[in-house]
């Protein structure tokens, strides 16, 4: 046989010292060190009314803890965004498969998915108001509007691109349809959903920031527009840095679930 | 461990039973194999006609994939399907594991006619065709899954045949951490974990190496001469269908050319075939025949 099989069992810490101790992991740090130090700079020199420094933002950062605005605004917008991307991820990914697993559903959606995928949510968002208020409501469709669309292209194509082979094999082993369906184009199609999945977060962030902008009194980007009216430059930068956080965690997430659900996709030269 | 593996065939393909495979089962020898006339036994095929159509605003253009093929693999007989590429081989091949329907003529297997895929017969893709999230073992037991073969007895079933095809330390690799050849071995396992009456072979071989290839022409004349099943093999090496086939069927154009019976006694060997003065005459007709 070609190859020898060896086989060594990781210690945990080793694991842990693995995941956060690498050159990548040191050059993220010293990259972020090196915008900080940039910011304080200019910062220093603009003054805070124009740029608010680094240095400045803990004392912000202080403020609106201790105020709770932070906590608050942050529980809200989380709300409207989970509730908005679960949504989505559902309805995406259902018709997603349902477009690539049934050709007429795809001819008869294909247009309407092309249309609605190219229309400026941000211009509805007024009219949404009208319709469904202030209330989270609105924000969660504009949250769906925003990312669901990405979604459910994401897995049409990932059906779509199922290897035929994989599909042939399935039948020739005597796969009825419905087990072709869940044993094989289900696992085939992951990749793709997951790559969905993590556009689709980061558009979702994006639209539940607008419509709390354009609303302008809920959640972190109501918080934002507040201080903002107000002049102050270092609470809107940590809100944006709170926001930042957020896409990092949510797409963090997200690929934590696909290297959970897909294991098969890691193997690693030494 | 290839011996153990011989054992495990043999008791499986004993115990199978004969009531599966109807009275021509019993205690079947390789001399039986050869002078065997039963009808109905192994794949018959009569008048296999394939037509594809392509229909454009100005014509409607017809592809003749397949023009008459006539074709009886016996019980437990090698036969290899050899011709050119896109002379119709593999289009013969999917018609009989059910993954096409013909546009005439029809297929019977064991006397039964085949009307769509099914457990009686078994297919080794040319790209092996592996589930990638799926383990080396995983990928059989999904096979004999679909094939509804009992739960209790898949994991063992898959564990011995992924063993007989030399993976014994790569149960739980996945596709993409093995070699072609290991992949290759692994669609061969699983055609075979099927226990089928028929095993389809579709260039199996073809995407390998050249010393890969050898090898595992080796081993499947090891596995065959252990397990002998019905086997239709498609190729378009000249060497192989002479190493491994009991009879070879030269295609041309979608009809059948000629067969001829390669008389060449078993064991064979890769090297002893390089002098077997009958191999070499066999070569030189083939090479005439395409």
């Amino acid at each position: 046989m070609a190859a020898i099989v060896e086989r060594e069992q990781i210690p945990l810490w080793v694991g842990i010292r693995k995941e956060f101790i690498s050159y990548e992991r040191l050059a993220q740090f010293g990259f972020i060190v090196a915008i900080l130090i940039a910011w304080e700079i200019m910062g220093r020199r603009l003054g805070d009314f124009f740029l608010a420094p680094p240095s400045s933002l803990w004392s912000a950062t202080v403020e609106i803890v201790e105020s709770g605005d932070l906590k608050r605004a942050t529980l809200d917008s989380l709300y409207s965004l989970s509730v908005g991307f679960g949504i989505s991820a559902v309805v995406g990914i259902g018709l997603g498969y349902l477009m690539g697993w049934y050709k007429p559903v795809a001819k008869v959606m294909d247009p309407f998915v092309n249309a609605a995928y190219v229309i400026p949510v941000a211009a509805l968002v007024p009219v949404i108001i009208i319709w469904f208020g202030l209330a989270d409501t609105s924000r969660i469709i504009v949250v769906i509007m925003f990312c669901v669309f990405e979604i459910l292209v994401s897995t049409y194509t990932g059906v779509k691109n199922v290897d035929p082979m994989l599909i042939d094999v399935g039948r020739s082993f005597g796969a009825g349809r419905f087990d072709l369906f869940r044993k094989v184009v289900f696992f085939a199609s992951l990749p793709y959903i997951f790559a969905g999945l993590r556009m689709g977060v980061s558009r979702a962030i994006k639209g539940m920031v607008v419509a709390e902008l354009l609303f302008a009194v809920t959640g972190l980007g109501g918080e934002i527009q507040t201080a903002a009216n107000y002049y102050r430059t270092d609470i809107v930068f940590v809100y944006v840095l709170v926001i930042a956080l957020l896409g990092v965690l949510m797409a963090g997430l997200i690929q934590l679930i696909e290297r959970l659900v897909t294991p098969w996709r890691q193997e690693r030269s030494v | 461990m290839t011996k153990r593996a011989g054992e495990v065939w043999k008791e499986e393909f004993d115990a199978l039973g004969d009531p599966d495979r109807g009275p021509d089962a019993t205690a079947v020898t390789p001399a039986d194999t050869k002078t065997r006339r039963s009808t109905g036994a192994g794949i018959q095929i009569s008048g296999l006609t394939k037509t594809y159509e392509r229909v454009t605003r100005k014509e409607i253009v017809r592809t003749h994939a397949l023009n008459g093929v006539d074709l009886h693999v016996r019980f437990k007989e090698f036969v290899s399907l050899i011709g050119p590429s896109g002379c119709g081989k593999t289009t013969v091949l999917k018609i009989i594991a059910g993954l096409l329907s013909p546009t005439k003529g029809e297929v019977l297997i064991e006397g039964r006619r085949v009307t769509g895929p099914g457990t009686d017969r078994a297919t080794v893709f040319q790209s092996p065709g592996l589930m990638p999230w799926k383990s080396v073992v995983e990928n059989v037991i999904l096979a004999l899954e679909f094939a509804e073969v009992p739960k209790a007895k898949r994991r063992q079933r898959a564990i011995d045949y992924v063993d007989s095809v030399g993976l014994r330390e790569f149960h739980d690799h996945y596709p993409a951490e093995l070699s072609g050849g290991m992949q290759q071995r692994v669609g061969i396992a699983r055609a075979l974990a099927i226990e089928p009456q028929v095993l389809l072979m579709d260039e199996p071989f073809g995407a390998l190496d050249a010393m890969t290839r050898g090898q595992m022409q080796t081993e499947l004349v090891r596995i065959w001469e252990q397990e002998r099943r019905t086997v239709l093999f498609v190729t378009h090496s000249i060497d192989e269908a002479i190493l491994l086939s009991d009879r070879i069927v030269v295609m041309t154009d979608g009809s059948i050319r000629e067969e001829v019976k390669v008389d060449i006694d078993r064991p064979r060997s890769r090297e002893g075939l390089l002098e077997d003065r009958k191999a070499i005459d066999l070569r030189h007709k083939l090479i005439e025949l395409l």
